[in-house]
Order: C-alpha cells, then structure tokens, then sequence
C-alpha cells in the first residue's frame, strides 16, 4: 500500500509525518513516470523527492537498482521544467557513485556545457566531475578549462571545486589548468576567489618557492574574500616556517586590524602558532583574544579560549592579562568553553590565586561529563607540581573528587594524578597514601585496588607510622575478590619483611589468608609465610623486600614458556634469562624485496666459521646500503665479536635476464684500526632469491674502534634466456657500487635494564666517572635530542626518562647498557634548550 | 556534546529566555578530536556542521547561520519535522548550493535561493 502523503491534503493530526512508512520497492516502481511523454514535471520530482529521501535515510541500493533509476532520471534532460531539471542534477550526482555506466550520459551534460545558460553549465559541470575518471577527463578537459575563466561566478566556482575533487584522482592533469586558475584569484566575486586561491594552492602545495611566490604576490592586498584572507594567513604562517622575510609577519598584523572577525581570529591564532615567535610579538595577538573572550558569540569565545589554551603552554605570563575575562567564563553555558576557560586558568594562575580557583572549580565540576573532569584533573597535577606548596590543598581537592561519582577512566586519572604527585613532592606521601586508602575502602575498580596496594606495600614501610596502613591492607583481605585479595597479601607480606617489629603481627595476620577460597591468595600466604618464619634476613631481603629484576619481563616470558614447552629435569633458573633488551630478529628477517631465500648453504658455512669467534655479543639492525628499487638490493648487519665485527650481506638480483655467480662485497676499511680477514661468497644468486654473503673484519681486543668502508659488490654475470630459462655458460666479472657502512660506538653497546638506576649510579661512584659538554646546535627540541642521543649512544632509557613533554626546555636523560666485554655502563645526559640543545654527559663504568 | 548540552539545544524553553548575553539563538561549538562542531536547535530540528582543517569554528558558523536562514525561509509555517520532510526537497537543493561536496560554495542567501531556483543572480549581473 503506498503510503506517501505528498500533494494530499495535510491531516490535522500532528502525528502526520511524510514519507513515513515509504518502502523502496514501490518507490522505484515508480521510476516509470520518467519514461512519459511529455514528462510530468510534479510528479517527477515528488519521486526524485522520495529517492533521496530514501537515500539520506540509508537505504541501500543495489547496483543495479541505482542503474536503472539513473537512466530514467537522465530522460529528464528534455524536460524545459526548471526545477525538475534541477532536481535531475542533484539525483544525477547522487546515484553517480552507486550506479554503473554512468559516462552514458556525458553528451546530454556536454550539451548543457556548451549551451547559454549559465545555471545548466554549473549543474552540468558538477554532474560531470562526478562521473568522469582519469581515463576520460583528458576528453572533456576544455570544459572544465573555459568554465573555470566563465564571467559568471557560479559556472567558475563550479570548475574550480570540481578541479579541487579532481586532483585525488589526476592530479597531474588538473596542473595544467594553473594559467586560468590564476586568473580567478583576482576575481571580483569573492567566492571564486577563495575557491581559486585553494585549488592553486593544491596544485602548488609541493613547490615550496611557488607558493612562496604566491603568497608574497597575494599579501600586498589584492585578497578581498575574507574565506580566501583566511586561507591566505594559513599559508603565509607555513611559509614562514622557512622563509624570515618580514613581509609575512607585517601581513599577520595587519590582518589583525581587519573587519572580518573571522579574519582577525586567523591572525591571533596564526601568530600565536609560530614557532620563533617572541612575548612582544605574540602580546598584539593575545589582547585581540582577550577581546573574544566577552563576545556574544559562543564560537568567538571558544575561539579564543581554545587557542590561549595553547599559548598558555609556552607563554603563560601573556595569558595572565586574561585571567580575569577567563574566570568569567567558568559559569559560561557552552561546558567546551567553561572546560578550556578552567585549564587555562589552571596553567597560568600563580600561587596566590590557586585556593580561590579551586573554589570555583568545586563547583563546577559536578555539572560537566567525565572526559572534560579528567582534562581539568590532568591541569590540577601539572598545577600541583607547578606549586609544590600547595599540594595540600590541592590533594585534598582530589581526593574528595575520587569520592564523588564517576567512571573508571576518569577515577583512573585522578588516582594516577594522586601517585604522581606522591612520587615528585615527597613531603606529599603521607597524606597522598592516607587519601588513597580511604579510596580503597570503597574502590569498585579491581585494577585501581590493586595498583593502590602494590603502592602501600612499597612506600608504607618508610613512612612514621606504617602500622595505620595495616588495617586498610588487611580489611581487603577479606571484603574483595580473589585479584584484590592476592595483591593485600603481598602487600602485608612486604610490610612484614621491611619491619621486624611487626613481623609477628603480619605473621598472624597471614595465617589467617591460608584459609582462603582463592588458590592464588593461598599460594601467595603460604609462600610468604615460609620466607617470613625462616628469619633469614637476606632471603627475606631477596625475595620480598627487594625484588630486583634486571630482566625484561618480555624475555622472562619468553624463556618460561620455553621451559614448559620443553620440560627438563633441570630446574628453572633466572639467571640464564637474557637480560638483553629485546630488539627486532635480524638473522630471520625476510628481505625488503620480499624476495625469496637463498639455499642454506653459505650460512651453515658461515655458521661453522663463525663459531670459532667466540661468544656473540651483538647483532645490529639492518642497514640498506642500495635503493629499494636499483638492480641490487643489499642490506647489511653487523654482528659483534670480542675482536672480530661478521659483516652479513643480504644480496637480492633484480633483474631478470642475469643471474650472478661468486657474489662478494669488497669492503675498503678508512680507518688502520680494521683489517679484513677473510669473506664467505655466496655461490649463485638467480632472479629474486635473497643470497647471504660474509666478511670478517678483525680489530684489536679491546680497541673498539669506529670508522667507515668503502663497499663494492663484486660477482660473475651471467645472461639468462628469459623464455626458456636457460643460463649461459660464459659470463663476465662486474662490480656495483655501494653505500658505506659505518661502525660506530653505539655498535659495541647492548641495551639493558636495571632495577634502579640512582643505586647502580652510586655504586659506580664518581671515581669511575667521565664528564663532557656538548653543544647539539641542529636540535631545535628536548624531545628530539632525546631521541637521538639515545639512538646514537645505542643505550636504553630508564626510569621513563625517554617520555618528555614537547615543549620542555630542560631535562634529565638516563641511560643503561652494556659495552663490548660485558661491561655495564651507565649514562647520565643533563640537556637544556637554548639556541640549540646544551647537554652535559655524565658516563660511569667500572672499565675506563 | 555533554548531556546538558544535548539539554540545553533541544529544550525551546531555554532558547528563548536566552543566555546571559541575551542571544535567544544559541549555537554551541565542540570539537572532537581534529574536528568542530557547531550547532543549534532550531523549532524541531537540530542542525549540525562539522568541519575540520580550514573549516574551523568561525567559518562553520558563518555556515551554520546561513542553514538556518535557508530552513526558516522554507518553512514560512514554522520548523517541525512534518514541515522538514514535506519541504525535504528545497532544502536539499539549497543545501547544495551551499556546499558543495565538503566544500563551501556560496555563502550568501539571495544568492543561494537564486541559483536554487535556476535564476541568475542579480547581484552578480
């Protein structure tokens, strides 16, 4: 039954909804009305009105059902009905992506395209960039050419965002049209203009000079459309990333005096984005923010909150003028804008106004969503660690929020805010492990409980009066599940380990967790209740109080799953667990070419050889010494001796007509501290199969020095009949040059972990220390140097010392390994960001 | 969008007594992510843009303004959704000219209703 309503008469029922109930199959039905002669322009577009009603509803059509709708809505291009023509384009766009053969009815549109009628031009043209694919717009590209430079604006915008969508799919073809899209940029209409001006910048946007020319050409004021000024400021500020012509910034300012608000914004927020920016500079751009701040218009303030949200990163003292409009903004109604209003305040408020703040904070935060809670409890920890002074106050804020209602994640932002400040401010502990007790009384969170415990067996001990946590701990012995009950268990036992005078209390209480449900917790109470009673002080030490792991947990898995799978009478032992950290496998590692492997014979030669080196000590990554796509592909991995480096060549023949013989790498080395020994070749190397070749390269026992080779590839082509396959018997000596290796020191060091650092650190002593300064001037950031000392000195970071916030001028970079000979090391690299990076490395090794 | 939000938009009696700074017609912005969105109750219906990149907060009000001068125009008779849907037509075609296919395409409202109905537009002659 059809029961569309459209044309009848409107029921007085308010329930009256068109369309409601419209089934497609009766709808497409209808795809007939099309076919008529004439056409009957109502009726027509009361169903192109249904179809993409449908298809805005989600019904899906199939390929083809949309076919054949698109064919009969195209016999709609005899029709001189205005609006149904209209109407025939939108469904004509629509169905250009669901139907197929669709190019069908590029005449009819080539017709509107080169008729009068400018309106039928701009449909036709989007109709048509719709339908048209790489192959066929070569044929219909003059279209687009003249409509772009058409006087009227709807034909031109109409071309030039087709060229935009256009240049996904060909884009080489859409460069060509950069003579008349230049044109557009000085159109008096202002649309066209912003659409000339993005789709040149498209076509220009990897040559850097071009664009620099064209915002240089732009800025002197030719640019009306304030969409087309805001895209201009966008690539004035890109420009400026390479370019310190004044030009640029002196437009930015003067964009700031511009009519447009929307223009203004862009300005502020471009400025305020730079990266060498000063305070003088950037003090324009914040007023003009501050005066958004109070605008009527809730984008304008968010606007503007956002981007001094950003500011108040680097430039927190600007942003101070701003306090006061922010704090206004607190009660705004818009919660987006009241959140952002609240972080700024908190990254740049000072010390005097903090318990103020959190009195407006305590109220507001009952009437926002968990994810803008835990964006202001993230600002309250940095604030927190910002002002040491006040941690009281402000963890006591946090700890009545955790009381509060809330999920998992944002509970789980505050207890790790709470642990954090506990870790940096010290004088905070107490309080911080009082606040987080009273949380586990009623922590509905199995993972927050039983991280909290783990904490109180780790920090309680020290604290004056460790025995008020007992009673915490314990009680979840009891009131929990089997996960929680595990880690309380634990926990006691470490407080019966680390104090003596408690012992035999924490005894009493574990023998009461033997009659647990729970196999674990039992395992756990008996286990502890065995090292406890023996009152051996170093197994108590050892195996509760300070137990140390200088293994990966990834290897120790690796080599438990190992033992079970091959069960020994042998027991476990942990110390033939390697403490290595775990890099990428490289002697299995497939080749880039993905090419298959080479017989198996020049690496068990190698392997025969190689044995009598001694102990491996390290295997590099891989390093490509050709281009992935050259006739050739080589990569390299050094493997490191105790006097000697294995040079693994991995040699992938491209080609197909050659097939090589004898292939070698001579190495050349640049430095007398090298002497190459001897190489292993690998036979013969077909198309496509990965062959492996040696070198041995010997230097002095306990030298470790650096240096480069010079690499040639060396071996014997021979041609090879591509049809039959057959391989010529003559062949001929070539050799193929490649890139140089390089052995440096990070080549003779290995990553390890340890347990804690400082202790390792003062073991050492200063005795055993190296200091130097260096000044990293290509470092432009914290993060990046790193990155890279670590990299370089091939040490790994401990103590989560790697994780850095990007805009940090000053940090502590520590860092653990071991040197050729198994000698431990251990680095300390103070960096500061000045104009460069100044870093000052601390070395420490019992091994000079 | 927060629940109160969400409140906030669809409730007309919160619209017409207005915010502080006297603006009946409330539009609200977020951003998620990498993209803004801004929108606004309007009679029954909820309008929403988003953008992202270029088309940041301002621009898509400009947008969003335009929208809701379109539907208002369209449905003289007041905007319910009976009144949405049986002038789902015009409102596809005006939206049309408005973006284009992710893009901004005209922004003015004469010439929007103009160009919908396949006239040319006069201030451009």
């Amino acid at each position: 039954m059809n029961k569309n309503r459209i044309g009848e008469k409107k029921d007085d029922d308010d329930s009256y909804i068109p369309f409601q109930g419209l089934e497609k199959g009766i709808v497409l039905q209808e795809k007939r009305l099309f076919s008529e002669t004439p056409v009957n322009p109502r009726k027509c577009s009361t169903l192109i009105t249904k179809l993409l009603y449908l298809l805005s509803q989600g019904e899906k059509f199939t390929k083809q059902e949309a076919t054949d709708v698109f064919f009969a809505v195209s016999k709609v291009f005899q029709s001189k009905d205005i609006p149904l023509r209209r109407m025939m384009f939108l469904m004509l766009k629509e169905l250009s992506t669901l139907a197929d053969d669709v190019i069908i009815i590029i005449a009819s549109l080539t017709k509107d395209m080169s008729g009068n009628v400018p309106i039928y031009k701009a449909n036709a043209i989007r109709v048509l960039c719709r339908i048209t694919d790489s192959s066929l717009l070569p044929q219909v590209e003059r279209y687009f050419k003249q409509a772009i430079v058409d006087k009227d604006p709807h034909v031109a915008s109409a071309a030039l965002i087709s060229g935009n969508h256009l240049m996904k799919s060909s884009p080489e073809l859409v460069k060509r049209w950069v003579s008349e899209v230049q044109e557009t940029v000085n159109s008096k209409s202002t649309m066209v203009q912003y659409h000339g001006l993005a789709l040149l910048h498209q076509i220009k946007q990897h040559d850097r000079l071009g664009v620099s020319k064209l915002v240089t050409s732009l800025v002197r004021g030719s640019v009306k459309s304030p969409y087309a000024m805001c895209l201009l400021i966008r690539l004035a500020a890109e420009v400026m990333e390479e370019s310190e012509d004044k030009i640029f910034f002196e437009f930015l300012e003067s964009c700031l005096r511009n009519r447009s608000e929307m223009v203004v914004y862009e300005a502020a927020r471009a400025i305020c984005s730079l990266k060498n920016v000063s305070t003088k500079d950037i003090a324009q751009a914040v007023s003009v923010l501050q005066m958004f701040l109070s605008s009527s218009k809730a984008t304008l303030r968010f606007a503007a909150v956002r981007t001094l949200n950003k500011v108040a990163v680097t430039f927190p003292l600007s942003v101070t003028t701003c306090n006061l409009d922010m704090e206004s903004l607190i009660t705004d109604s818009n919660r987006s804008i009241a959140t952002l209003a609240i972080t700024t305040l908190l990254k740049t408020g000072n010390e005097s106004s903090v318990d103020r703040l959190m009195k407006q904070i305590t109220s507001f935060m009952g009437d926002i969503s968990d994810e803008f809670k835990i964006v202001v409890v993230d600002a309250i920890r940095v604030l927190t660690i910002k002002f040491p002074q006040k941690h009281r106050s402000l963890m006591t804020f946090l700890s009545n929020i955790l009381r509060e209602e809330g999920g998992y994640e944002y509970k789980k932002a505050i207890v790790d805010s709470i642990l954090s400040i506990v870790v940096q401010i010290p004088e905070s502990k107490e309080a911080g492990l009082g606040h987080l007790c009273e949380f586990i009384e009623d922590c509905e969170f199995t993972f927050l409980a039983t991280k909290i415990l783990h904490l109180l067996g780790q920090e309680g001990p020290n604290t004056k009066q460790p025995s008020k946590y007992i009673r915490y701990i314990y009680n979840r012995t009891s009131l929990e599940n089997a996960f929680v009950r595990s880690s309380a268990v634990s926990a006691l036992a470490t407080f019966g380990a680390k104090l003596e005078n408690l012992r035999p209390s924490i005894i009493v209480l574990l023998r009461r967790c033997l009659y647990d449900n729970d196999d674990e917790v039992r395992d756990r109470a008996s286990f502890y209740l065995d090292v406890l009673e023996k009152r051996d002080a170093p197994l108590v030490h050892r195996l509760i109080s300070n137990v140390n792991i200088d293994i990966p947990l990834v290897n120790l898995e690796q080599a438990l799953k190992d033992y079970l799978r091959n069960p020994s009478k042998k027991a476990f032992d942990i110390t033939d667990v390697s403490t290595e950290v775990a890099e990428a496998p490289v002697v299995k590692k497939e080749t880039t070419t993905g090419a298959k492997k080479g017989p198996a014979s020049t690496t068990a030669a190698a392997a025969t050889q190689f044995a009598t080196f001694g102990k491996l000590f390290k295997s590099s990554q891989p390093v490509e010494l050709t281009e992935s796509e050259t006739e050739y592909v080589v990569s390299c991995v050094k493997h490191i001796f105790n006097d000697r480096i294995v040079f693994q060549y991995t040699v992938t023949n491209t080609l197909k007509e050659q097939q090589l013989e004898k292939v070698m790498v001579k190495m050349v080395p640049q430095s007398a501290d090298f002497k190459v020994e001897g190489a292993i070749s690998a036979p013969v190397l077909p198309f496509d199969v990965a062959g492996t070749t040696y070198v041995s390269v010997k230097y002095v026992p306990g030298g470790h020095p650096s240096g480069t080779f010079a690499c040639t590839l060396k071996f014997i082509v021979k041609e090879v009949d591509t049809s039959t396959g057959d391989v010529d018997d003559s062949g001929f000596d070539d050799d193929y040059q490649l890139e140089e290796i390089e052995v440096t020191t990070s080549d003779y060091m290995k990553k390890t972990m340890v347990s804690s650092f400082q202790e390792e650190w003062d073991r050492l002593g200063e005795d055993n220390e190296v200091v130097e300064t260096f000044n990293l001037s290509t470092m432009k950031t914290i993060p990046d140097a790193v990155k890279e000392i670590s990299t370089y000195l091939g040490m790994q970071a401990v103590d989560r010392s790697d994780q850095v916030e990007p805009k940090k001028t000053k940090h502590v970079l520590l860092l653990a390994g071991k040197f050729a000979g198994d000698v431990p090391v251990l680095a300390m690299a103070r960096m500061k960001l000045q104009t460069g990076v100044v870093m000052q490395l601390l070395v420490r090794s019992e091994d000079q | 969008m927060t629940r109160d939000e969400w409140a906030l938009s669809r409730n007309s009696l919160d619209q017409q007594k207005g915010d502080k700074y006297g603006d009946k017609n409330l539009p609200l912005v977020a951003s998620i992510g990498e993209k803004y969105v801004v929108y606004s109750g309007l009679g029954e219906l909820m309008i929403f843009i988003t953008g992202s990149c270029e088309y940041d907060e301002l621009i898509l009000m400009d947008i969003l303004a335009t929208m809701i001068e379109i539907v208002k125009g369209i449905c003289k008779k007041g905007v319910t959704e009976a009144g949405v849907i049986e002038a789902y037509h015009k409102i596809s075609i005006h939206s049309d000219e408005l973006i284009k296919s992710g893009f901004l395409n005209i922004i003015q409202n004469d010439t929007i209703y103009s160009y919908a109905h396949m006239k040319y537009d006069k201030t451009t002659k």
